[in-house]
């Protein structure tokens, strides 16, 4: 699956960061961003959320970078600042909009897709983290259970409860 | 359209949208803080204090990364320090408490055209202050440190005040016990009072310690007035440090107190809750404090929209003799002899039904709810006991006061939280703690065989088909 992100991003003068990080880095950042932008729905979130993992990554990348699949580290990350968020922008709601009022900042995809995603985020947490990581990071049942730390038998039935609710909200044939 | 195929072309287009080329990772650091202060325009530095000799490092002006000594590794500040400036050339507080070292997230507002700098870090400046809050990021080691003004004039003019850093390594400290600031705050424990009687809320201290769920001392303070008169309807409450001010965590359901660089999520819900009761409605009345169901990561958030800020979930359209209501019934009448079965009804949650409850009556004029809901979780059952005569017993009054609490657990599908009152009504709940301002050890003292016989004799498995359609 990470091989895929090869053609996602590429070295350029400006991330030019080398060694085995700078590769990852390169590799993995769209992607990231963009699994970021699905679990939180502001683009400008995903890339913060995004680039404090990879920072985080960094900080302990002799450890890190020993992993089979660092991007898995990183995508947990991900997983667990967007809970952060997500709870910071919902219970912490009057503090951020007191101190901060900040808007949204929409990815430019199309209205369908938008409200795709939307409608996922509107799922139970972990339905729409399994949904998302399903579709977007294309896992399978038991990578999103690693990365998720639940059984597998929990992210079967997230996803079949997530899917059966996506179905019914977009008015789309579940064919499962 | 299929369910796949749209979801594979939402994912291809959302990918699509993302630019490709990241920025150079050495910049990564300075845009980050860039993109959370833009909109607030300000100029924002981020310095980097080694432990043993601070050196100064400004993001954006330096290409390495920042070098982080706190223990948050995962770059979350450990403390929200929120400075006011005075129009009378002064700082809200002449001391400012944050009770472990690490990332400090520095917010400034007040009086307009004041700046808020540090003497040991003249290059760190807020302000001048325009019409919203300017806020900045500092690490933070031991030590204290000197706030003042970057304006020439305003430090000789008295516009000062200290930052003092403690060296503490979790987010927890001895309980100071009660004390008064010197502009009067009040802090300290709620004390009890007498049985049977109400909680003069008024008498209350100005903020009131939280317990430490997952260590010795306590966390911080809660506000009164964040607590009272709502109970602990509210999903998260900030916790603040010593001075009253920064905030260092908060007291979220299901978890107690959590630090403000921890993750709920990462922290596993506490098997206590307690509450105290704040007045005694009259004879004939109840007042219930109703606790959301669930821990806020367990409620599903609903969709997003505009500003991307979530209306907390609602509870709508009760359904009189729902079928979850009417199982919970048949399985709770029988445990419950000499009760009398009042209302049950479900209830809707943004438009699916998911709770159930039902009422029971005893001679003595209590009452007893059991309600159970279930969102993306195992069950979760509350029990919320109501009694109209404050005199009926005296352990019960006593609870009142938030000095005995039963708190049982029974596993996530399981848990009860028993918490029983005279002349109140509180709300039992699995999985919370809130120990705000109850120092003294948990009681089980009432009816704990009778209570633990109940828990135990209520299987909520019997709940799951009409609970999971």
């Amino acid at each position: 699956m990470d091989a895929r992100l090869d053609s996602v991003s590429t070295s350029t003068p400006e991330s030019g960061l080398g060694g085995p990080f700078g590769d990852f880095y390169r590799r993995e950042y769209g992607r990231m961003v963009a699994f970021s932008l699905a679990l939180t729905g502001d683009a400008r979130v995903a890339e913060d959320l995004a680039q404090d993992a990879f920072i985080a990554a960094h900080r302990r990348w002799d450890e890190i970078g020993s992993y089979e699949q660092p991007a898995a580290w990183v995508r947990r990350v991900i997983v667990n600042r967007s809970r952060s968020w997500l709870r910071r922008a919902r219970v912490e709601g009057r503090a951020l909009v007191r101190l901060r009022s900040r808007d949204r900042v929409e990815a430019p995809v199309s209205d369908d897709t938008r409200r795709f995603w939307d409608v996922v985020r509107a799922l139970p947490r972990r339905q729409a983290e399994c949904v998302i990581l399903r579709y977007l990071e294309d896992l399978d049942i038991a990578e999103i259970a690693e990365l998720l730390d639940c059984a597998e038998a929990t992210v079967r039935v997230h996803l079949h409860r997530g899917r059966t609710a996506l179905a019914t909200r977009l008015s789309l044939e579940d064919d499962e | 359209m299929k369910l796949d195929e749209a979801a594979h072309e939402a994912a291809r287009e959302l990918r699509s949208s993302v630019r490709a080329t990241p920025p150079a990772f050495e910049d990564l650091a300075a845009r980050r803080h860039r993109n959370r202060v833009t909109r607030l325009s300000v100029a924002v530095v981020l310095v980097a204090i080694a432990i043993v000799v601070p050196a100064m490092m400004i993001r954006g002006g330096d290409s390495r990364p920042s070098v982080s000594t706190s223990s948050a590794e995962d770059g979350s500040p450990v403390a929200q320090l929120n400075v006011v400036g005075e129009p009378t050339l002064g700082f809200d507080r002449s001391e400012y408490t944050i009770p472990r070292p690490g990332l400090v997230e520095v917010t400034f507002s007040g009086t307009d055209g004041l700046t808020l700098t540090f003497e040991e870090f003249p290059d760190f400046v807020l302000g001048p202050t325009p019409n919203e809050p300017l806020v900045g990021t500092l690490e933070l080691a031991p030590g204290t440190y000197h706030l003042t003004s970057a304006i020439p004039g305003h430090t000789d003019a008295g516009f000062r005040s200290t930052v003092t850093v403690g060296s503490g390594r979790s987010a927890c400290f001895d309980d100071p016990g009660p004390n008064t600031a010197s502009d009067g705050t009040t802090f300290g424990p709620v004390t009890a009072p007498d049985s049977g009687s109400a909680v003069d809320t008024s008498a209350l201290p100005d903020f009131i310690p939280v317990a430490c769920p997952r260590a010795d001392g306590i966390g911080g303070y809660v506000r009164r007035d964040d607590l009272f008169p709502r109970g602990f309807m509210a999903e998260s409450v900030d916790v603040y440090s010593t001075d009253g001010t920064t905030i260092v965590g908060h007291l979220i359901q299901g978890k107690g107190f959590v630090a403000l660089d921890e993750d709920p999520a990462d922290i596993p819900n506490v098997t206590t809750t307690t509450a105290i009761a704040t007045s005694a409605p009259a004879a004939t009345a109840t007042r219930q404090w109703i606790i959301p169901i669930g821990a806020p990561d367990d409620v599903d958030p609903p969709s997003t929209s505009g500003n991307g800020a979530s209306p907390p979930p609602r509870l709508t359209s009760p359904v009189e003799g729902g079928p979850v209501a009417t199982r919970l019934a048949e399985l709770v009448a029988p445990i419950l002899p000499g009760a009398t079965l009042g209302r049950a009804s479900d209830a809707q949650l943004n438009g699916e039904t998911l709770t159930g409850s039902v009422q029971f009556a005893y001679p003595d004029g209590s009452t007893l709810t059991a309600s159970v809901s279930r969102y993306d979780e195992p069950i979760r059952l509350r029990w919320i006991v109501h009694s109209d005569d404050p005199g009926a017993n005296s352990a019960l009054s006593r609870l009142q006061t938030g000095t005995e609490i039963v708190a049982l657990d029974r596993s996530l599908t399981r848990s009860v939280i028993i918490v029983r009152a005279s002349g109140i009504s509180l709300t039992l709940q699995t999985a919370t703690n809130f120990s705000a301002g109850l120092d003294q050890p948990r009681a089980s003292t009432i009816a704990l065989e009778d209570l633990t016989q109940l828990a135990q004799a209520l299987d909520t498995s019997a709940l799951d088909d009409v609970m999971d359609p």
